[in-house]
């Protein structure tokens, strides 16, 4: 059986769309509800118009980094996958970890050999698994956010900073030694790992001088890696 | 009308329904998230088999775990209860998300923390989300179609090469943010990978080996 045949399939294309549906659907109840308060609060409806547009407009720039996003996970996922799971809360680098995370259960990598449709099949479950994380602490934590954030910072802000900072470099690390490791048994994945690495320093660098690399580092890098791969092997 | 009216009419007919919809979408989205999973087991009888399935569940839980409460609980100041629905919900909360509507409170002129200002925050952020969408969409079918002409070279060397240089740049990216926690983050990674400890300790290590770690450097006021 091809799985990429059956991920790219009009039915799973459907089962994608109702999950982008209902998170559209989500903005334009939200919306409805911000106009119907307006008067209270001392908005006019002109100004609610601005602020829709305003933030329609301002969202464009960092919306084109979403065709790399996209393009990295078609490949491996497939079409409508893609789609959805980055229409909703990870971006691309959460749901590929997430996807690779199912693939390594089974001891086998994205796309590589012993990739077949039961893998793939854990691949969307770890990725459906690991975005309701996210959705179950907010349909059951917010509303009553407020006390919860005073217990798990302790008070302590620069603390509460430190758990996710210190927690991405852990992740991230993890995820890149796989890589590293690999400098003598697989030398272009640790090499692309590498000039990923080196690119994405190079960018931030940089980015003081020339602030669209902000947006566009991830990119950059992520071309950058392919384009050393290829090369070295 | 005085501002506690104001206060408890705004309660009433905005915070109210916002906890209604936000919840009803959010239980909608987490049902919709396995669709895909149940037409591949109902149409092709595809499942993975328990324990595989609990392996990565568990490896993927250990690895943003901390995000799932971290992350909604550190916005909320930000975002006010609707936002939080709509933010976490629709992701890219830093890249878009913020932008949008901090833009639009400066060029409607309010303050952030009033509550015109959580009006004007969420209709922005609603505007960004169709953007979003528009241009997603638009990235997956032509992203569909570009792949299908490219060369067969060009598509093996994207599917191999592109998770190890993004999970490059992801570290380097959060490393410089602290670059003293990457001293130790990855020399704890690389050493667990090769002594072939097992995946689940390779996970739990890297990140609670870092955590613990950076808490004791955080006290003696090392790590700020």
């Amino acid at each position: 059986m091809d799985y990429l045949a059956i991920a790219n399939s009009w039915q799973v294309w459907l089962c994608a769309f109702a999950c982008v549906g209902i998170i559209v659907a989500q903005s334009v109840f939200f919306t409805k509800l911000c106009y119907k308060n307006a008067p209270l609060v001392g908005l006019t409806k002109e100004q609610c118009g601005k602020s829709f547009r305003c933030g329609m407009i301002t969202a464009i720039g960092p919306s084109l980094s979403c065709f790399i996003g996209a393009i990295s996970m078609i490949t491996v996922v497939g079409g409508p996958l893609a789609w959805m799971r980055l229409s909703m809360i990870g971006a691309a680098a959460t749901e590929l970890t997430a996807a690779a995370t199912g693939a390594a259960a089974y001891g086998v990598e994205m796309g590589g050999a012993g990739y077949d449709i039961t893998v793939m099949a854990n691949t969307w479950l770890t990725m459906a698994l690991n975005g309701c994380g996210w959705l179950l602490v907010v349909l059951l934590l917010t509303p009553r956010m407020e006390k919860v954030r005073q217990r798990v910072g302790g008070g302590d802000d620069v603390w509460l900073g430190l758990i996710t900072c210190g927690a991405s470099i852990g992740l991230f690390g993890y995820m890149a030694s796989q890589y590293y490791i690999q400098i003598v048994s697989v030398p272009p994945a640790a090499w692309s790992c590498i000039a990923g690495t080196a690119t994405m320093l190079a960018c931030v660098r940089l980015a003081p001088k020339a602030p669209w690399l902000k947006e566009y580092g991830l990119g950059i890098a992520i071309v950058a890696g392919i384009l050393v791969g290829a090369l070295v092997r | 009308m005085d501002e506690k009216n104001i206060t408890l009419d705004y309660e009433k007919s905005f915070t109210k329904p916002s906890i209604v919809i936000g919840s009803i979408t959010v239980a909608l989205a987490i049902v919709a998230s396995f669709l895909p999973s149940i037409y591949l087991y109902l149409a092709h009888g595809v499942w993975p088999d328990t324990s595989h399935l609990l392996t990565a569940w568990g490896s993927i839980a250990v690895a943003f775990g901390a995000f799932y409460i971290v992350e909604p609980v550190s916005y909320f100041p930000v975002f006010g209860l609707s936002g939080t629905y709509i933010g976490i919900l629709s992701g890219n909360i830093s890249q878009i998300r913020l932008p949008a509507a901090s833009t639009a409170q400066d060029v409607i002129g309010v303050e952030p923390t009033s509550k015109k200002g959580e009006v004007v925050g969420i209709l922005a952020i609603c505007g960004s989300v169709v953007t979003n969408i528009i241009f997603l969409t638009v990235a997956v079918l032509a992203g569909s179609a570009i792949l299908s002409v490219l060369p067969e070279a060009v598509t093996s060397a994207m599917s191999n090469y592109i998770l190890p240089s993004l999970f490059g740049a992801c570290f380097a990216s959060m490393a410089v943010k602290k670059l003293q926690i990457a001293l130790y983050a990855l020399p704890i990674a690389v050493v667990l990978r090769l002594i072939k400890a097992p995946g689940w300790l390779c996970i739990v290590g890297s990140i609670f080996g870092t955590l613990i770690i950076t808490y004791l450097l955080y006290k003696k006021k090392i790590v700020k």
